[in-house]
């Protein structure tokens, strides 16, 4: 009975978000705009069903705050149709934990795991390149601000670790014993310096993206493209990114959604923030 | 001694001895007489107590403010009845007292109801102004034409101070806080109605200069 | 969308929103959101009448700084074209002055219905930042008849702040509402 309610409620909206109103050219466009996602703050309301099909905020005891059979029904129209695809079976487990009744999962804007990727246009040294920005939201004792976590920039990778023979390279261990005057040597090859670091050194991209923008070498030019990266359902991993196109399904939507335990999370991480490589 | 002077003696004696028996009896007569006309006037003295307690205390039964000079009035008539009487006096004493007060009670009422008066005057000469710049500031955003539009700007300025006056518009108001929008001055609120063509808000209260001129005008928005 | 001309009164379904670790009653954060919009409606407004060739020149003058003072110093106007990844920023000023600029005959500028209140954030400096998105339809027809439309999303930032200033001897408490910076993206209307 309530499958076939929702059936007559869909068909009643040819969209869930989709606001009736004369026909004609003014219907659909209109009605593309209240359909489409046009914030993140947006995204977060409809996919935890804080808010109704106009967009009206909803408050707890509202009809259909926090609805779970409101978001079974509305959660597979913040995914991208047209250009992503999702193995069905793990989108239809991901919206079934997600709306669950008994451990329903609601996104947080404030302390949940999330972050920014921004991918921006820069001039190095007078060429082009782009870097890859990694932005959370940290919590401040008054209100929050976006802060930088981390880079990922090409110039500075191909930078470190990409001489194969540099493994080989080592200071001996009574190097001390001649107050350390084999450094010259380390240092006369400064291109593998970094080879000379402790176990498992890695670069801080951030420090040196930082340092290059302050000696000028580095310019920012424009962003190019804005992701959202979420871990906040537990063994779910997805991803958001913003459409601009005619029809329905638009603005802010899921491209990526992925099943990971707790390794495939780490390598996940390592590979969206470029690192390990 | 001789027979004229004792003839004479006689005579008188004779005289004295009538009158002395007609005086015998004038006196009696006028005793009851005396007696009559003292129980009248006894009877009279005491209907005279009678209707000048029953006066007095008519005076003193009176709740009403309406006829503090007609009481007055009889006041003073009994009290040029000049009645000794204890009781009589007693009443009034306490005649005089309740017309003073009286008099004071009307004269608050008189007040109150003046000042009262004034207010609804008042009241009512701000209603006016009030709508008198509610319909201007409305014409102005139902102005299409420019150079028409800067003409009742010009027309409703010189009721203010300056082009300076400062306007408030009441956003929000709770447990008698108001919330305003960032102030702004006359000149620059009417250019906005101008532009916005919309007034959404309505006169609050407006002061005045000692011309006569608003040096300060509040608004209430309204949705 | 309805068309409509230089006189706009737009009837809005305007989406209420809250405040985010808020200590504001629901009451204040209406009539504080409505004053969001007004300020949104004023900006519209400007818009349109700066970008009219109807508009005497002194009077989309006027207009330009009106519409300045509505955002804070340094706001920007991010604009971007269908078609390129790349934005460019404009300072306010000088976006509404291209605009007055713009090479046409007629120019019609609107809005449709729609606009979306994000939640009210608060910032480490007390105060308090927003984003309003409304959508806007331009028109524009040059001497020869040739005609350019586009449809554009702009999201504004909109920051709140609670102040106090002197009136007339008194204190009087007041919402200081201010726009920012401007995302101004050509959409595929």
């Amino acid at each position: 009975m309530r499958k076939f309610l929702l059936s007559i409620l869909i068909l009643l909206n040819t969209g869930l978000f989709v606001r009736a109103q004369v026909i004609g050219e003014l219907l659909e466009d209109e009605s593309v705009l209240y359909a489409e996602t046009k914030q993140i703050n947006q995204f977060f309301k409809r996919f935890n069903s804080e808010e109704d099909k106009d967009g009206n905020r909803l408050y707890e005891g509202d009809p259909g705050f926090h609805d779970n059979n409101l978001r079974e029904v509305s959660l597979p129209m913040i995914f991208d149709r047209e250009t992503s695809y999702f193995n069905k079976n793990i989108e239809k487990k991901f919206i079934a934990d997600v709306t669950n009744k008994k451990n329903p999962v609601y996104l947080e804007f404030h302390g949940g795991e999330w972050f920014a990727e921004v991918v921006i246009y820069t001039l190095y040294y007078g060429r082009s390149a782009e870097a890859h920005l990694f932005l959370k939201l940290q919590e401040e004792e008054v209100g929050s601000k976006w802060v930088l976590s981390r880079v990922y920039f090409e110039p500075f990778n191909a930078l470190f670790f990409d001489n194969p023979s540099g493994v080989d390279k080592f200071l001996h261990p009574m190097s001390h014993e001649l107050d350390f005057m084999n450094l010259a040597k380390v240092f006369r090859d400064h291109s593998m310096v970094e080879y000379y670091a402790y176990d498992n050194y890695l670069p801080d991209y951030l420090s040196i993206f930082i340092y290059e923008m302050k000696m000028n070498h580095l310019k920012f030019e424009g962003v190019k493209k804005v992701k959202f990266h979420f871990f906040q359902v537990d063994q779910f991993y997805f991803m958001i990114e913003e459409y601009n196109r005619q029809g329905f399904n638009n603005g802010w939507l899921i491209s990526k959604l992925e099943e990971i335990d707790e390794d495939e999370k780490n390598n996940l991480l390592n590979t969206i923030y470029h690192e390990g490589n | 001694m001789n027979l004229t002077v004792l003839k004479r003696f006689s005579k008188v004696l004779l005289i004295a001895i009538l009158l002395a028996g007609t005086a015998g009896m004038t006196g009696c007569k006028k005793k009851k007489e005396l007696a009559a006309a003292e129980a009248a006037a006894a009877a009279q003295l005491a209907e005279d107590i009678d209707k000048a307690t029953e006066m007095l205390e008519g005076i003193l039964s009176d709740n009403t403010l309406d006829n503090i000079e007609a009481n007055e009035a009889t006041l003073e008539m009994v009290k040029s009845m000049n009645l000794q009487d204890p009781g009589v006096l007693n009443l009034i004493i306490k005649a005089q007292e309740k017309l003073e007060s009286d008099r004071v009670a009307r004269a608050e009422i008189l007040e109150a109801e003046r000042l009262a008066e004034e207010r609804r005057l008042a009241e009512l000469e701000k209603a006016n102004t009030n709508n008198v710049l509610n319909r201007q500031f409305a014409a102005l955003t139902g102005e299409q034409d420019y150079e028409k539009s800067n003409n009742i700007i010009n027309n409703i300025l010189p009721m203010f101070a300056s082009k300076d006056v400062p306007v408030l518009v009441i956003v929000s108001e709770e447990n008698g806080m108001k919330d305003y929008d960032k102030p702004t001055t006359i000149e620059k609120y009417l250019n906005y109605l101008k532009d916005r063509k919309a007034y959404k808000a309505e006169v609050e209260n407006i002061v005045y200069d000692e011309s006569g001129k608003i040096k300060e005008l509040e608004l209430r928005k309204i949705n | 969308m309805k068309k409509i001309s230089i006189i706009i009164f737009l009837l809005g379904v305007f989406q209420i929103s809250t405040f985010a670790q808020d200590d504001i009653s629901p009451e204040r954060k209406l009539a504080i959101d409505s004053l969001a919009m007004e300020k949104i409606r004023d900006l519209e407004k400007y818009i349109a009448i700066i970008g009219s060739k109807e508009t005497p020149a002194s009077e989309a003058q006027r207009v330009i700084e009106r519409a300045t003072e509505l955002f804070m110093v340094d706001s920007e106007m991010g604009v971007s074209k269908l078609g390129s990844d790349k934005t460019t920023n404009y300072p306010v000023r000088e976006y509404f002055q291209r605009l007055m600029a713009l090479n046409y005959d007629k120019v019609t500028i609107s809005w449709f219905n729609i606009q979306y209140i994000s939640d009210l954030e608060k910032m480490p400096d007390g105060r308090w930042v927003g984003v309003i998105t409304i959508y806007q339809r331009f028109e524009g027809t040059t001497k020869e008849g040739l005609k350019y439309k586009d449809t554009t999303k702009k999201d504004i930032t909109v920051y709140v702040e609670r102040k106090q200033t002197q009136i007339s001897g008194r204190t009087i408490g007041f919402w200081d509402v201010l726009l920012g910076d401007v995302r101004v993206a050509e959409t595929k209307k």
